[in-house]
């Protein structure tokens, strides 16, 4: 009996030139395997987007990569690999291996119709795999984050006080369905997502530019797309495990919301009381804190509700008027607790995530990492990779920073997480 | 001339978008500049004061750096100055930012940046060696 051959290989490119750029990332990845891919997972950070635009990015892709090879991907803030850790350029992970079977999906205008989105991609993913009888079923998705919106002549500014912002707040649920821009809707379409696919593990994170929250594209198969989502299923012999770490500690500090609007991403009343005022009241922060850097100030204060065994961060992205926004839903329903991270927390967390994992039989290593982790960490973030390449060693990983994660256990609940960290290691 | 890799590392900061300005500099010397346009236009109204800070950063830097001092940065109105200091010389890779910057995105390419411009000092400092036997 032939034994099945696994293969597995990291691309990279830090070429400007969008059309070079596609074409060194296929190259590098796939000079490595000694027959064609059975995928390719591809990301890239916003920069080609002045330099070529990313039609012209995976035109060079597909100049060396295999016609009918199932590729997605997407704009992400940065990566790590075993090249290194990087917020410009391009990564790919090329897999090949004969036990298995694998079908991509897209879904479109995902913050209008995020439950039609993700079902019509499930339904492309199921068909694809309608006749595969290996036995371990796996999801990647990849979902076009929030956009924060920019308003005539205040621009996109992250604490808006003046009149405008009450205008804005009521036309942002209407802006969302309308133009698209808004949050995200991302918890909606993992728990679709996870309702169409019970059986399957899902992982995935969100796209976005360089953290700034204006725009972010989706890579399918030879198109780029925006307001997607794109997942890639597979069904093989392999197996996997997921880990997920974050590395915060509690404060005890509770905030319990009693209103929420837009989508139930936003609190506007904090124990009956106006949500910002109150919120500063509780942390005892003066008022001025509540300026343009809230976002990043609040990576290291993220609230968080717990689902069952996973702790859900959310972090602030905007302030309008005396309402809340964050990245992702919140529930009223949960009490909130403010949790601290610490660079230490969240490097050891890497550590930590690692340790429950064995490397004999390993084969290659896919992990989805927030952006905020990076946005908090910068120039540490080397730490994490000296952690991940001590582990690893040769064997092929890749780490992408989403604005934000989703994680899947067949048989549990799905979540949508922030700040988080989350290996998933395939073995055979 | 022979094309300078450092240069072409610092053209490559200057690309992204919140680099305002780039060097590889020690006290009041700026050892190598981008290539390219040099800085961008908004960077020339606070140069000479950013200057003149710059440099008393440097007497700090030539003081510590010995004893391990990697990184140092100060805010001046709307900006940041970085400095990736280089082990153990009194030379720092800087960079001018806006203080409203995803600061912790650009440090991953400085860091990029400081580790290309190591190798290629001491590719250089071997090349010397090599030509001296």
């Amino acid at each position: 009996m032939i034994e099945p051959k696994f293969e597995a290989a990291v691309g990279m490119s830090r070429k400007w030139d969008a059309r070079e750029a596609g074409k060194e990332v296929a190259e590098t990845a796939i000079k490595k395997l000694s027959r064609p891919p059975d995928f390719f997972l591809l990301f890239s950070t916003i920069h080609y987007e002045k330099h070529g635009g990313f039609q012209e990015f995976l035109n060079g892709v597909w100049d060396v990569l295999p016609k009918g090879t199932p590729l997605i991907g997407g704009t992400v803030v940065g990566f790590m690999n075993n090249y290194g850790c990087y917020t410009r350029g391009a990564s790919a992970l090329a897999i090949s291996y004969s036990n298995m079977d694998v079908s991509i999906g897209i879904g479109h205008n995902t913050k209008r119709s995020p439950e039609k989105a993700a079902k019509r991609c499930t339904k492309m993913i199921k068909n694809g795999l309608i006749t595969s009888k290996y036995p371990n079923k796996f999801l990647l998705s990849i979902i076009s984050s929030g956009i924060v919106p920019s308003i005539p002549i205040i621009g996109r500014k992250r604490v808006i006080t003046s009149k405008y912002g009450d205008v804005l707040l009521k036309t942002l649920n209407a802006t969302c369905r309308s133009l698209q821009i808004g949050p995200g809707r991302e918890d909606e379409i993992i728990e679709t997502l996870a309702d169409e696919l019970k059986e399957y593990d899902i992982v995935g994170g969100s796209t976005l530019d360089d953290n700034k929250w204006e725009k972010n594209y989706q890579f399918f198969d030879n198109k780029v797309f925006t307001n997607s989502v794109v997942a890639l299923g597979f069904k093989t012999d392999l197996s996997w495990k997921i880990n997920s770490t974050h590395g915060l500690k509690p404060t005890g500090v509770k905030i319990i919301p009693t209103k929420t609007t837009l989508y139930n991403c936003a609190i506007q009343r904090i124990e009956d009381k106006p949500a910002a005022e109150q919120f500063l009241k509780i942390v005892k922060w003066p008022e001025d804190l509540f300026d343009e850097s809230i976002h990043r100030r609040t990576l290291f204060y993220p609230l968080c509700y717990k689902k069952e065994d996973f702790l859900c961060p959310r972090v602030i992205a905007l302030i309008i008027k005396n309402t809340i926004i964050f990245t992702n839903k919140i529930s009223k329903d949960d009490d909130l607790e403010i949790y601290s991270a610490s660079g230490t927390g969240l490097i050891n967390s890497v550590k930590e995530n690692l340790d429950e994992y064995e490397r004999n039989n390993l084969k290659f290593g896919l992990v989805v990492s927030c952006c905020a982790r990076l946005e908090a960490l910068g120039k540490a973030t080397f730490k994490e990779h000296e952690i991940l390449d001590k582990f690893y060693g040769e064997i092929p990983f890749l780490v992408f920073f989403a604005s934000g994660e989703d994680v899947y256990k067949s048989g549990s609940s799905p979540v949508r997480l922030n700040e988080s960290f989350n290996v998933i290691n395939f073995y055979n | 001339m022979k094309d300078d890799p450092i240069e072409h590392v610092l053209d490559d900061l200057m690309r992204l978008d919140d680099i305002l300005a780039c060097m590889v500099a020690r006290r009041n010397m700026i050892s190598v500049m981008p290539s390219g346009e040099g800085f961008k236009p908004e960077v020339n109204q606070i140069w000479d004061v950013i200057k003149r800070a710059m440099d008393d950063v440097f007497t700090v830097i030539r003081e510590y750096s010995g004893a391990g001092l990697g990184e140092m940065e100060f805010r001046l109105q709307e900006y940041e100055v970085l400095f990736y200091i280089f082990p153990d010389t009194e030379n720092a890779l800087v960079a001018i930012v806006p203080a409203l910057a995803n600061k912790g995105l650009l440090e991953v390419e400085m860091e990029n940046a400081r580790r290309e411009i190591l190798k290629s000092m001491n590719i250089s400092e071997k090349e010397k060696l090599l030509a001296t036997v």
